[in-house]
């Protein structure tokens, strides 16, 4: 009896080491200030080795067996023509969105001396935030902005790999943001996930808040709007505000996200 | 051979890692397929084998790498202490339906812990209840079809 429980410990002990072993490398990381964590993602472009098909992102998953069974029935020839036919409407699609979005952003943004480099979703990590396309490749760095094509900022970069970045949006653990409102009151951002909460630092002698902004005072490349606060409903206390935001969008392959970027 | 062994059990971890996340970001539903947690739950209550520790460790370092804004070593240590709590629970009790449920709640609630610690119950809660009931109806599924072939 007494020598199986010991068998039965024992066999914890390897799994044990390598649990202590992998406390040793996040004790390393905190140290090092992440340089562990970013140095095999320094050496190896993943994303751009690894390509999701076009029809997945579109979400067409219930034609996708039925273009596949009138594949089958074609002949080699009508095959090729039909999937290079196929390839180019999808990237005419593509380019068509890019255009509209391009064209969405063009009317709802004022600063035209910025670069606004498109990106998508590529995935959600196991903590809800997003992996997006582009990084270094693109002198991405931690802390740019992410807007939408109505140039509300929905973001921003939390790290910044070769060729995709980790970005912190509304619904992520470790969003973090601070604003100006129209009458330079600033106000921190944090999210619990479901919802968005705008506290202001300094007492304000305003009645009610409006519109909040990113700031170049916080770092920022440009005012950008962030959220339209008056519908909600305004907690005052000590002259400070505190708004409750419910978080009802969430991002989706469709989503289109721009970063931008001095020229 | 050896070598070899580790490093392909180590990409099919790691592939099924990055398969569960492309998965559960299609998944808008307030439930998640956690796919690579089933596999771990596997490994701990079926397979269970210490010549398993370096490829989990490994596709642990890999997803901490890649994939997370977490220290290094975090993941790698939820998915180790996922597959040893998940072979203590069943090498401890009777295996029932009740104690393999139990032990996919409780590997669940380590799994999804840096979203646990960050944020409220009301945020979490109803996901993680149903992600038990998706989970384990998969992994009931899975075991009694893996027992079939066998």
């Amino acid at each position: 009896m007494q020598s199986s429980q010991i068998v039965g410990v024992r066999k914890y002990v390897v799994y044990f080491l390598f649990i202590f072993l992998s406390g040793l490398l996040s004790a390393v990381d905190y140290f090092s200030n992440k340089t562990l964590s970013n140095f095999i993602p320094a050496q190896v472009s993943l994303i751009s080795n690894f390509q999701i098909p076009d029809r997945l992102l579109q979400n067409e998953f219930s034609s996708l067996s039925s273009s596949r069974a009138d594949l089958v029935a074609e002949n080699i020839r009508l095959k090729e023509e039909l999937y290079n036919l196929r390839v180019l409407y999808v990237e005419n699609q593509e380019l068509q969105d890019n255009i509209e979005s391009y064209e969405i952003l063009i009317k709802n943004i004022s600063d035209f001396e910025l670069t606004y480099y498109a990106t998508s979703l590529i995935l959600k990590n196991s903590t809800d935030e997003y992996l997006i396309s582009g990084g270094r490749d693109y002198n991405f760095e931690p802390g740019d902005l992410v807007i939408n094509e109505m140039g509300y900022v929905v973001g921003y970069l939390g790290e910044v790999f070769n060729d995709y970045s980790i970005l912190e949006s509304f619904n992520s653990t470790n969003f973090t943001f601070r604003a100006l409102d129209e009458n330079n009151n600033i106000f921190e951002i944090n999210s619990n996930g479901k919802e968005i909460i705008f506290s202001s630092l300094e007492a304000t002698l305003n009645s009610k808040v409006g519109m909040v902004y990113s700031d170049i005072t916080f770092g920022h490349i440009d005012q950008f709007p962030i959220f339209d606060l008056e519908p909600y409903e305004q907690t005052r206390l000590n002259n400070k505000f505190t708004v409750v935001v419910p978080i009802k969008k969430m991002l989706t392959f469709q989503s289109k996200l721009f970063i931008p970027k001095n020229k | 051979m050896k070598v070899i062994k580790v490093i392909s059990i180590s990409t099919f971890l790691f592939l099924l890692c990055l398969i569960e996340n492309y998965l559960n970001t299609f998944i808008s539903l307030d439930f998640g397929v956690y796919i690579f947690l089933i596999s771990l739950l596997y490994i701990g209550i079926e397979l269970f084998n210490q010549n398993l520790v370096i490829p989990i460790f490994l596709a642990g370092i890999l997803y901490d790498s890649f994939f997370s804004t977490y220290y290094l070593g975090l993941y790698t240590s939820i998915f180790l202490a996922v597959v040893v709590l998940s072979n203590f629970v069943i090498s401890r009790y009777t295996r029932s339906n009740v104690i393999y449920i139990s032990t996919i709640s409780l590997c669940l609630l380590i799994y999804k812990i840096p979203i646990i610690l960050e944020f409220d119950l009301d945020y979490w809660l109803t996901g993680y209840l149903n992600s038990i009931i998706v989970n384990s109806l998969i992994y009931f599924f899975l075991n009694r079809t893996l027992i079939n072939n066998v």
